[in-house]
């Protein structure tokens, strides 16, 4: 199975869910230096809209993604399942999972100040922060994707 | 090969160009209006359908021949197919990506927006269709280089 975690640019928020799903991280809110330093976070560029990053395996083996699909996520979710569809691709092969809905108003401003405007000293602090403070909301998406896939299964 | 004709709406130009090179529409000469209706998909897909991959029908070569509306989203559609192809296990460069934004006018926007973003048919598609037939050589042109092209 493939996990797909996607949001607007592929660098913050479906970083952060994709390494608490792989277990790189803890429930435990972090510090804003080890959000910082968590591999790939902050990193992909605005100009990598729709490629897919594999992140690891998880404990089950299943494949974990990140993907940012800019402004239009409908559109592109409709083109995966086009093609899920085409290639004959079970639902339960590939779950989606949108991560925009655990950010906050300074994660989307620290992103744009880091990664539009790439200003990374001042935007990828800010975004840390600001995840730092939404932490359990990433845990419940996470733990949510998780059942989701158990119920798939 | 598989072939996407793509543009803003995925209703009109990449219809056309779907059943140009499908042979539905003909390519020696500019269609009436019946014809160009009873093109599969023509006029059809509106602003729901952005990003469905519609199939439309397999060429004698063998190549399947889809269109696909893609509002401005051109580069990050096709990075995003190519991307979601490849981890799929199958092989993205199978893929071909045309554009038929080239063969717009204003009529065709004007039209296309009122007839499928408005739903203002009436109005819309009288105008959609007159801009179609002007654009027409130029869209014959964009599926004669395609062909060339997979040869």
């Amino acid at each position: 199975m493939k996990i797909i975690y996607h949001c607007y640019g592929g660098a913050h928020s479906s970083v952060i869910a994709a390494h608490l799903h792989l277990g790189n991280v803890q429930n435990t809110s972090p510090s804003v230096k080890d959000i910082c330093n968590l591999p790939r976070f902050d990193k992909t560029a605005d100009t990598a809209a729709g490629q897919l990053f594999f992140m690891g395996r998880d404990e089950n083996g299943d494949e974990v993604y990140i993907l940012g699909l800019g402004s239009n996520t409908r559109i592109g979710v409709q083109l995966i399942k086009s093609l899920l569809r085409y290639y004959r691709i079970p639902d339960h092969e590939v779950l989606l999972v949108f991560t925009l809905p655990a950010t906050r108003m300074f994660s989307r401003l620290g992103g744009f100040i880091s990664r539009v405007l790439k200003l990374a000293p001042v935007g990828r602090p800010l975004v840390a922060w600001d995840v730092k403070r939404c932490w359990n909301d990433y845990v419940t998406l996470v733990r949510e994707a998780k059942s989701q896939k158990g119920e798939r299964q | 090969m598989k072939i996407i004709y793509h543009c803003f709406g995925g209703a009109h130009a990449s219809a056309a160009a779907a059943s140009i090179h499908l042979g539905y529409l003909p390519a020696d000469r500019i269609p009436g209006r019946e014809e160009l209706l009873s093109a599969p998909l023509y006029d059809g897909p509106d602003s729901a359908t952005h990003g469905i991959l519609h199939f439309v029908g397999k060429d004698r070569a063998g190549h399947e021949i889809f269109i696909l509306g893609r509002k401005q989203q051109t580069k990050m559609l096709e990075i995003l197919l190519r991307s979601i192809v490849g981890v799929l296990g199958h092989d993205p460069a199978e893929w071909k990506f045309v554009n038929c934004y080239q063969s717009f006018n204003l009529l065709m926007m004007i039209g296309g927006y009122s007839s499928r973003a408005l739903k203002i048919v009436v109005f819309g598609r009288p105008l959609v269709m007159w801009g179609t037939m002007l654009a027409y050589r130029r869209i014959v042109k964009i599926v004669q280089k395609t062909k060339n092209e997979i040869s």
